[in-house]
């Protein structure tokens, strides 16, 4: 076989190529292991010495012409065999298995507890059903006193008083305070998230059942300052490094000093809104100095040992992160609520 | 409580403008909720800390003004104690500690007329009525000074006072005109005769002194505070008597305020004062309390000096002593019984200095890390599980009824409740979740849901287990899932293998070695749940009966619900990985056609036995019970897989064993290849 009529015949049969399967058989018949080109290529050692290479460069050229014959009709072939099918409309909705989520109080109390864990917090969970002496007496809540209308409970009925007093359900997370003090020797970081129960009655910004995230810090020089450092590490993780705060001296029976803690309102910067109530502060947690009745009740000595502690509403914290205006969303559990988060 | 900023002023020399001095006194503890315009003064609405009834009045809050600015205090002056004399209003009191100190001063000729201008709209400004001027005086000096101080019509009383005890049957008329029936044990003033007024709350109307009146009893004392309290809840009212008797009022203030008001009485409405009877004492044991500089560097972490907290302490009312080296050795004012230590000093001298001058630092945390991951970590890593499975957390109320409980098979013996519950709806701790889900799954379907899925975890309480967490899922309705175009929908409905997938997948994801497994108690209607032989929890299909009571019907909900605290325990430390196999397996498809009773696990343990050794798994692939299959049949195809760990099989050795499985099988069930 000649050259020429390699190359004439390579021009007429690719010229005629329209399919995968006619290119498969073009490249089989041309550039296969015992094609054309391996045929001519296998002849050369018989040449005569002096057409060797002239022959060897002329099958190389045809290599690279058939080579680039197939490169291009594989381009063409498989662009338009897509164009063959017709195209979906890509702004059909898409195929999906519906993913839930967990609940918006479940992303606030996760939130608040990842923050401190990473400050070196651990978290502890308690019963919600706890003994008046946890709940008040250790606390240094004595049972007659004004401030115990704050803490109004529900008891539990038909039971004879323990050791610790009567049963109750829990009106707020500090009597982990006292159990975790009681069993374990300082120094301590705990949060304690929870549930717990007032006999409020309910409305768009009550509910007798809601939860709180409590936080308490014991050690041999714990002072003012590390619940500051504190506290305003947790709120800007919260809410934005630029929110500002601010320490209002308080009253708590278990902690002296005691400080409610502001932040400046997120939604107007300071300015006064809705939200806030025009005075450009959202109140957010209630901290304080452990009382040294507290350390002397759970067998502290309150000459070696200081802690903080700090507590804050969750439902309040969600209610103003997610601008949601009524607490009983919460708990109807509303699917076309529960599927915004 | 409402203060005046012009009647503070009388007090305590102040500079700064009305809102400066609220945003001052904020930051000192007490909270100025809003500063409103009256007429050229300022009223600042101030919310009281309940162990700070020092701040019920004027004064007290105008010491605070001069610890905070520096101001200078101007206290009132007090007139002198009056001589003893004889024949005065004869005061009994029968219980020392019910009330501790009683003055009853007697002023005769008084002219009862209107209160003069300037006292009606100081009155106003805080929040009072003016009625005359003898009762004016009294709200004036209980808002000035903190004591509340009440006047009697002499002439409505028989005989002289007796502090004492309610008896059944006794009944008052109260200045608002209400007749009440006091209960036995409330602590009331009474004549000879009968009671006259409830002590520390509210006067009674016949005694009011009004235009007639000439001679009048005034009354400062001291009553026990929760003597008061009782009293106040027994008729539903609260009075700001009441009010600052409950938080504490001290007796020497008292014994002071007695002298004042008697005073202001004769100034306002003539009269004399004739005597002065006393009953108790108003000297108060001196409290001492030791405040060391080093206490207040180490707990706020301020280097503050003892003469800044001397001069605090004495702005404040304290009588601070240098003492020995470091300390100062602090007198306890009579109207400061909140102060039990030093703690309560310290906070006394870091609010006055400002918290906001604090610094802020970070505490370094010493902390072990626990090896095994927290139960909070791992219930927020099944919850994200279950949302990934498609399903979301809802939180239900805790406290419900026991008629709903009593639709899901729950021993009623076992239920704890609440003695005070808000409403018979909310009387019973949860014994379960079942309810709490259900009802809120039918919530969801009246708003028109046609799908539901969701969970649970929260504690669930019972007399014999005691308080445990708990998980629960339900699912509910049917729902048709876009598959493209042209694609037939795939359908996603509830039922017991739907709920049975989302354990399975669970199970496995937290690494719980052993099987789940689901089996029924009571056909079609409840099953038993176990991991690894352990019965953790139940599955149920609700009954009709619970759906009506819920009011939704013609929707299929089942609940699943597991003792979590119990799950959780069988996680295993760690995953063990199987290595993939060495050698490729061969696979042989199997179609069984056999009665509808057999369960699929017994027919694969009988192919796990008889193609034993080389059978490394017999999987599931399909159930058919259609139109080709005889009625009680149905045709279950398996593809049973062979393998070894040395070597590649042939065909020739797994025909045997393949065959000897489906001629088990065919004695065990009656299964035949169709």
């Amino acid at each position: 076989m000649d050259i020429e009529s390699i190359r004439k015949e390579i021009s007429e049969e690719s010229a005629a190529i329209n399919s995968m399967e006619s290119l498969e058989a073009f490249r089989v018949k041309y550039a296969g292991r015992k094609g054309v080109l391996a045929g001519l290529t296998a002849s050369i050692p018989a040449l005569p010495p002096d057409q060797r290479g002239q022959v060897g460069r002329q099958a190389n050229d045809l290599k690279r012409l058939v080579m680039s014959v197939i490169e291009e009709k594989e381009k063409l072939l498989s662009s338009s065999a897509c164009a063959q099918e017709p195209a979906v409309d890509l702004s059909l909705p898409g195929i999906s298995r519906e993913a839930g989520s967990v609940h918006p109080l479940t992303i606030v109390i996760d939130e608040i507890c990842s923050v401190l864990s990473k400050m070196g917090f651990e978290i502890v969970a308690g019963p919600e059903v706890e003994t008046e002496y946890n709940n008040f007496t250790g606390l240094n809540i004595p049972l007659e006193h004004p401030s115990r209308e704050a803490f109004d409970t529900f008891y539990l009925s038909g039971e004879t008083s323990g050791s610790g007093g009567k049963r109750l359900l829990r009106s707020h997370t500090s009597p982990m305070q006292v159990s975790v003090m009681k069993s374990r020797k300082p120094p301590l970081a705990v949060v304690v998230p929870g549930t717990v129960y007032r006999p409020d009655a309910a409305d768009a910004s009550h509910s007798f059942m809601f939860h709180q995230v409590e936080g308490f810090v014991v050690d041999s020089d714990i002072r003012f300052s590390h619940l500051k450092g504190v506290l305003e590490t947790l709120a800007h993780a919260l809410f934005g490094s630029d929110i500002k705060m601010r320490f209002r001296p308080h009253f708590f029976p278990f902690t002296e000093p005691s400080a409610e803690v502001d932040i400046s309102c997120f939604k107007c910067k300071g300015c006064g809104c809705g939200v806030c109530g025009k005075k450009g502060w959202l109140e957010i947690l209630g901290s304080g100095m452990i009382h040294p009745n507290v350390f002397k009740n759970v067998g502290y000595d309150p000459v070696k040992y200081s802690g903080f502690a700090f507590g804050m509403g969750v439902e309040r914290i969600a209610m103003l992160k997610y601008s949601i205006g009524d607490i009983r969303l919460f708990y109807e559990n509303d699917l076309r609520f529960l599927k915004q988060f | 409580m409402n203060i005046s900023y012009a009647w503070l002023k009388d007090f305590v020399d102040v500079r700064e403008a009305p809102q400066k001095l609220a945003d001052r006194l904020t930051m000192a503890g007490l909270e100025v909720k809003s500063v409103k315009s009256a007429g050229s003064d300022s009223v600042f609405e101030i919310e009281i800390t309940s162990n700070r009834p020092d701040w019920l009045s004027i004064l007290g809050v105008a010491r605070e003004v001069s610890a905070l600015t520096g101001g200078r205090l101007k206290l009132p002056a007090i007139p002198a104690r009056p001589a003893p004399a004889r024949g005065g209003m004869a005061v009994t009191v029968n219980d020392r500690i019910d009330c501790p100190f009683y003055t009853a001063t007697l002023i005769s000729g008084v002219k009862i007329g209107p209160s003069p201008d300037w006292l009606k709209k100081r009155l106003e400004a805080v929040g009072s009525r003016s009625i005359n001027n003898v009762v004016d005086a009294t709200n004036y000096v209980m808002f000035e000074m903190g004591t509340p101080v009440h006047a009697f019509d002499r002439a409505a009383l028989t005989g002289g006072i007796v502090v004492r005890r309610a008896t059944a049957q006794e009944k008052l008329i109260t200045i608002d005109g209400e007749e009440r029936s006091l209960h036995p044990g409330v602590l009331v003033i009474a004549d000879e005769k009968r009671p006259v007024a409830l002590a520390g709350v509210i006067g009674g109307k016949e005694t009011e002194v009004s235009e007639s009146s000439r001679d009048i009893v005034l009354e400062v004392a001291v009553f026990n505070q929760l003597v008061v309290r009782r009293g106040r809840q027994s008729l539903g009212i609260q009075t700001e008597a009441s009010y600052r008797f409950e938080r504490g009022v001290d007796c020497v203030s008292a014994e002071k305020a007695s002298r004042y008001c008697a005073e202001m009485i004769t100034r306002l409405c003539g009269g004399t004062i004739r005597t002065r009877t006393v009953a108790g004492s108003p000297a108060l044991a001196r409290k001492t309390c030791t405040l060391r500089k080093e206490r207040i560097e180490k707990v706020l972490d301020i280097p503050v000096s003892l003469a800044y907290s001397k001069t605090i302490l004495s702005r404040l009312g304290f009588s601070p002593v240098t003492g020995s080296k470091g300390t100062l050795k602090v007198g306890v004012p009579s109207f400061r019984q909140d102060i039990s230590g030093e703690a309560d000093l310290v906070e006394e001298v870091a609010r006055i200095y400002g918290f906001e001058r604090i610094p802020s630092r970070l505490p370094a945390l010493n902390r072990t890390v626990a090896a095994k991951a927290q139960s909070h970590e791992t219930i927020s890593a099944v919850k994200r599980l279950l949302a990934g499975c498609g399903l979301y957390e809802i939180k239900t109320y805790s406290l419900i009824d026991r008629a709903i409980v009593s639709e899901f098979k729950i021993n009623e013996e076992d239920l704890l409740s609440i003695a005070n519950p808000l409403s018979i709806e909310q009387e019973i701790l949860q014994p379960s979740l079942m309810p709490g889900v259900a009802r809120c799954i039918a919530h969801n379907f009246r708003q028109k849901q046609e799908w539901g899925a969701v969970f649970e975890v929260a504690h669930v309480f019972g007399k014999k287990e005691g308080e445990r967490n708990s998980l629960c899922i339900g699912l509910a309705g049917s729902t048709r899932i876009w598959a493209g175009p042209d694609k037939e929908r795939c359908e996603e409905r509830a039922d017991f293998l739907r709920l049975k997938g989302i354990l399975e997948t669970l199970c496995f994801k937290l690494a719980i070695p052993g099987d789940m497994e689901m089996e029924w108690v009571d056909s079609g209607c409840e099953a038993a749940i176990s991991i690894g032989g352990r019965r953790v929890g139940r599955a149920l299909r609700l009954s009709d009966q619970a759906m009506q009571r819920l009011e939704v019907k013609d929707i299929e909900i089942c609940l699943a619900e597991l003792d979590l605290d119990a799950v959780i325990a069988l996680i295993a430390p760690c995953r063990t990985f199987t290595p993939l196999p060495r050698f490729p397996s061969l696979t042989r498809d199997v179609t069984l056609e056999l009665p509808e009773n057999v369960p699929l696990k017994d027919v694969i343990a009988v192919f796990m036995d008889g193609a034993k050794p080389l059978i490394s798994g017999a999987l599931f692939v399909d159930y058919y019970a259609g139109k080709q299959v005889p009625p009680g049949y149905k045709r279950l195809t398996l593809s049973c897989r062979y393998s070894s760990g040395q070597r590649t099989l042939t065909e020739e050795e797994i025909i045997p064993l393949h065959q000897k499985a489906l001629d088990m099988a065919g004695q065990r069930f009656g299964a035949r290849v169709p």
